[in-house]
């Protein structure tokens, strides 16, 4: 049979455009107005859909016994039976059933074994609490973004929740407009080809989160908890101890006859721990699926809180992103305080509120005393001059996670300072030590360095405080702005970082177009000054190649770095050998004497077979550094694999299309331009 | 226009001794610099800061690097960066120098310069920690291992599993001359680099694929003719095209090399040393290993011979002779 290469060719071609020029021209052109308002009213009646059920559902009980979780709802409550986020939460591990009771939601008999009804219960309780603090989901006045207003004194969860759950990928939460507003806006997906910050400054983090701190803390917690109720049980106990990174023991007196038993302890130790009779007592060992979990959700809460800061530096398209488990990487183009972002996105921020001790010495705290320091700094270098030790009590008695509004204040003398506005809960505990106080020092505490230890001078029922210290404005307005959007679960500890100048980056990007230019003209005057005709073809197929590159780049919205561009000078360099394989074969086989037709389609044949084998080749170290690279070779991985296939498909189907429409429609060929 | 009125002739094989000396030389030479010198690790691979800075009027590194020093307390090391004309400098300090610095680093610098300079322009800072070095170096390490294990592959399962040993030896000789060169003239070792060495491992292996290609065509053209001839014979009528692709190629890569920036210059480095080694290579080690590894040349070689009789038993896995046994 013979194969009709001139239709297979021309439909390869027009597949080619619609496939990758048509979106790429059509993101070129900025979106009309009518259809962006038109994809934003459509969100919004979706959100409307999805959020209005949920805020019928109060509360959800966990029913051990009975491996359910009842839903205690309003009246009239209809169970969405396919609400996305739900199904999202719940997978397919429940099934909902409506009785006189109430409603619930059993546990499936196959369902994964680890789902615990607990953690089920707290993330939509979570869910729940955050859907009930939203007042109204209202259209802005341009209807180009979706408001979310918050009851009076609320603010959502730092996690985001449940905004971004209600956000499909057309859509972010853009910014916190006052103190109970949320907007979202439409993502940038208008973007031709954005470019890496090597080409228009910026600065790239790789930030790692030390995890193993959040677990270590939650095992010291357990311990203290578990000590103070075996105090409260009068139990003859010789200590409780986290004894690993994963470890509890409890050491009993030897006639000491305890079990760890009880709804005390059930409630206490859950189904995370793994308990263990020993001669001299217990063995807890936290589960290895428990500290997983507790992993992954410290690095995602590091996430939210990142991404709530930077929202809040008005950086312009901020990248913030997992990579694999444990590092999230932070891209901020165009940045212009390095050294502020470095601040912002790396202060832990944990607040506490502790009071000095009337007992002990510096010498000797005690057990339930500890020394912190406070540091001196010089008001104009910054260095840290001295350190003034403080005795305080162990015990946190309020904690920044209770801080509803933070902001700069400034003394009458003109000193800045952090003022905090506590929530509802907040507020009644810190009017309870105030008064139960008066006349001790409270000391505020920042990341375990005192910040300051003023006199309680009287109850304070607002639940209105301040942080004082030697402040520059710019330095008090960071920390109500790292306080405001919560605190990081743990330190994090930069791996990588890149910062590039602005100036550098268009250097860079002027000087490799140029390059790019200057290579690409020889490359071509080369060809068609060695291959006449053919050689044009080939300089077609190759404009061709790049605009596919490019098409391709905008289509994926891959970033173009630097060594994105060497990928594309390369391909250059393949998609020529390409063609220098293809003509040569043809010359060849036109010197054998074989007729024009049969010389050129033998040519493509014996040389496809070549081309593919060599490319495919390069293609598998292409994936392979993709696999195995960061950043920048990623992006020069990507730009060569995207050329060498387009490459292949200029070269071969496109060139040899080139050939059939100027060369093989004519009834007599005797001579080529080769 | 064609560089051959008509298809050449020569010998390539017949050079070969020749050739197997000169490589020879080079690997050894730079094996031995690899070991006894090592590369020169730049900060992506042993932590550290790295600042560019640019000033107005050409810097003197001494009295930069004694404010720094004086400043810092800890040993720096500052370089030259571009062109002359560009004045601009690179400092690296070690990891310990910023510790707990990490939210003034900028403001640091700065004020540090603004002792002695009027104006300068901190064009870069990058910092990397060090447990990304490490991963940094088991990552190029297992990025190499596996570009070998698929080329073998894939070569393998397209020829035979003799040219792709052939090719991946020609690989190890390009990659392993390319370091070598980076030891010699004591050249950072980057990221950058890793991606230039990965690419010229794709574009040496293009090469080798391309005659390997012609080879096995030919063989099955003329399978009277001995190997030595048939290789020499694909050789030649790949010529042509290997000489076009290397010439392009390597303008468009020595346009970037001059004119591209600073940033990518060590990269273009590289890749231009691999593709004269990458083409050198295609002809003059990847063919002789397949003609080593060629059964019927095998037969012939002495040391084979010798090696077979020593051994007793030993049957090489190339032969197809297992019915002789009988």
């Amino acid at each position: 049979m013979k194969i009709p290469w001139k239709g297979l060719a021309i439909l390869a071609v027009l597949v080619a455009a619609i496939v990758f020029d048509i979106p790429t021209v059509l993101t070129f052109m900025p979106k009309e107005e009518a259809v962006k308002i038109k994809e934003t009213e459509q969100q919004f009646e979706r959100i409307k859909l999805l959020y209005r059920p949920l805020k019928d559902i109060n509360l959800t009980v966990v029913d051990i016994k009975n491996n359910r979780l009842q839903l205690m709802t309003e009246d009239a409550f209809e169970y969405p039976m396919d609400h996305p986020i739900l199904e999202k939460i719940l997978e397919n591990n429940f099934r909902y059933e409506k009785d006189e009771t109430g409603a619930y939601l059993y546990l499936k008999k196959n369902a994964d074994k680890t789902v615990f009804l607990s953690h089920i219960a707290d993330k939509l309780n979570g869910l729940f609490t955050n859907v009930r603090k939203i007042e109204t989901v209202s259209l802005s006045d341009d209807k180009r973004s979706i408001v979310f207003e918050v009851s009076e004194g609320k603010r959502l969860s730092p996690q985001g929740e449940p905004l971004l759950t209600f956000l499909d990928d057309k859509l972010e939460v853009s910014f916190k407009d006052q103190e109970h507003t949320y907007v979202t806006r439409p993502k940038q997906m208008d973007n031709v080809i954005s470019l890496g910050l090597d080409l228009q400054g910026g600065m790239y983090q790789d930030i790692g989160v030390e995890v193993e701190q959040v677990i270590i803390s939650i095992l010291d917690r357990m311990a203290e908890e578990l000590e103070d109720n075996l105090i409260e049980d009068a139990i003859n106990y010789v200590s409780v101890e986290r004894i690993s990174d994963n470890q509890i023991e409890i050491l009993l007196e030897e006639d000491e006859t305890f079990a760890l038993k009880g709804d005390d302890y059930e409630r206490l130790l859950g189904q995370t721990y793994e308990t263990l009779k020993t001669e001299e007592g217990y063995l807890l060992t936290l589960k290895e699926d428990e500290i997983t979990r507790i992993k992954k959700k410290s690095i995602e809460q590091a996430l939210e809180t990142i991404r709530n800061r930077i929202d809040q530096l008005g950086v312009k398209e901020p990248s913030i992103q997992l990579r694999g488990d444990d590092s999230i990487i932070i891209q901020l183009p165009g940045l212009k305080d390095p050294d502020q972002a470095r601040r912002v996105i790396g202060t832990t921020a944990v607040l506490e509120f502790k009071l000095v001790a009337n007992e002990g010495s510096m010498d000797n705290p005690g057990k339930d005393n500890e020394v912190l320091f406070e540091e001196i700094r010089d008001p104009l270098t910054k260095e840290v001059i001295s350190t003034r030790p403080y005795l305080l009590e162990k015990k946190v008695l309020l904690q920044g996670d209770r801080i509803r509004n933070s902001r700069v204040s400034f003394s009458q003398t003109g000193q800045a300072s952090v003022g905090l506005s506590l929530d509802d809960k907040g507020k009644r505990t810190f009017a309870d030590i105030t008064r139960n106080n008066t006349g001790r020092l409270l000391a505020i505490v920042l990341d375990g360095k005192v910040q300051s230890a003023p006199r309680i001078n009287e109850e304070i029922a607002g639940g209105e405080a301040v942080i004082t210290g030697s402040f520059s404005p710019e330095e008090a307005a960071e920390l109500a702005l790292v306080l405001r959007s919560g605190a990081l679960p743990a330190p994090i500890k930069i791996n990588e970082e890149r910062t590039i100048g602005p100036s550098l980056g268009k250097d860079s990007i002027n000087k490799s177009l140029v390059a790019l230019c200057i290579g690409f003209v020889a490359v071509m005057v080369f060809m068609v000054v060695y291959y006449q005709v053919a050689g044009i073809f080939a300089v077609l197929a190759l404009l061709f190649n790049l605009s596919l590159i490019a098409a391709a780049l905008a289509y994926f919205q891959a970033t173009l770095t630097l060594p994105g561009m060497a990928g594309i000078i390369l391909t250059i360099g393949m998609a020529v050998d390409a063609n220098v394989l293809i003509f040569e074969r043809i010359r060849e086989e036109i010197g054998r004497g074989s007729p024009i037709r049969t010389a050129v389609s033998t040519g493509f044949n014996k040389a496809t077979i070549t081309i593919l084998d060599s490319n495919i080749t390069t293609i598998l170290a292409a994936v392979v550094l993709f696999q195995f690279g960061t950043g920048a070779i990623k992006g020069f991985a990507v730009t060569l694999s995207i050329g060498i296939v387009a490459s292949m498909f200029t070269s071969i189907i496109v060139g040899r299309a080139l050939f059939e429409l100027v060369y093989l429609r004519r009834q007599r060929l005797e001579k080529i331009s080769i | 226009m064609r560089i051959f009125k008509t298809t050449p002739n020569w010998n390539f094989l017949g050079r070969k001794k020749i050739a197997l000396a000169i490589s020879t030389v080079f690997l050894l030479a730079s094996l031995g610099g690899l070991i006894a010198k090592g590369l020169t690790y730049g900060i992506d691979f042993r932590g550290g800061t790295l600042i560019q800075i640019k000033f107005l009027e050409k810097p003197q590194l001494e009295s930069i690097r004694e404010l720094f020093q004086d400043e810092i307390k800890t040993a720096v090391n500052i370089t030259t960066f571009g062109q002359a004309e560009d004045n601009e400098v690179i400092v690296t300090l070690s990891l310990d120098a910023i510790k707990g610095r990490a939210g003034q680093l900028t403001d640091m610098i700065s004020k540090i310069l603004e002792k002695r300079f009027q104006s300068f322009d901190i064009r870069r800072v990058e910092t990397v920690g060090p447990k990304v070095g490490d991963q940094l170096k088991t990552k190029a390490i297992q990025a190499a291992f596996f570009v070998l294990i698929g080329i073998l592959a894939y070569i393998g399962f397209r020829f035979k599993v003799r040219y792709g040993v052939a090719a991946v030896v020609a690989l190890f000789h390009d990659v392993l001359i390319t370091l070598g060169i980076f030891v010699f003239l004591e050249k950072e070792f980057t990221l950058t680099i890793v991606a230039a060495v990965l690419t010229i491992i794709g574009y040496s292996l293009n090469d080798t694929i391309v005659v390997f290609d012609r080879v096995r065509e030919n063989v099955a053209r003329f399978p009277k003719r001995p190997m030595e001839e048939v290789i020499n014979i694909s050789v030649n009528e790949s010529l042509s095209r290997t000489i076009l692709t290397s010439v392009t190629t390597f303008l468009v890569v020595f346009a970037l090399y001059t004119l591209g920036g600073e940033i990518i210059h060590d990269f273009c480095f590289a890749m231009l040393i691999g593709l004269l080694v990458g083409t050198y290579s295609s002809v003059f080690v990847a063919s002789p290993v397949v003609l080593y590894f060629d059964p019927a040349s095998l037969a012939r070689n002495k040391t084979y011979l010798r090696l077979e009789k020593a051994v007793q038993g030993f049957r090489s896995p190339f032969s197809k002779s297992k019915k002789k046994k009988a």
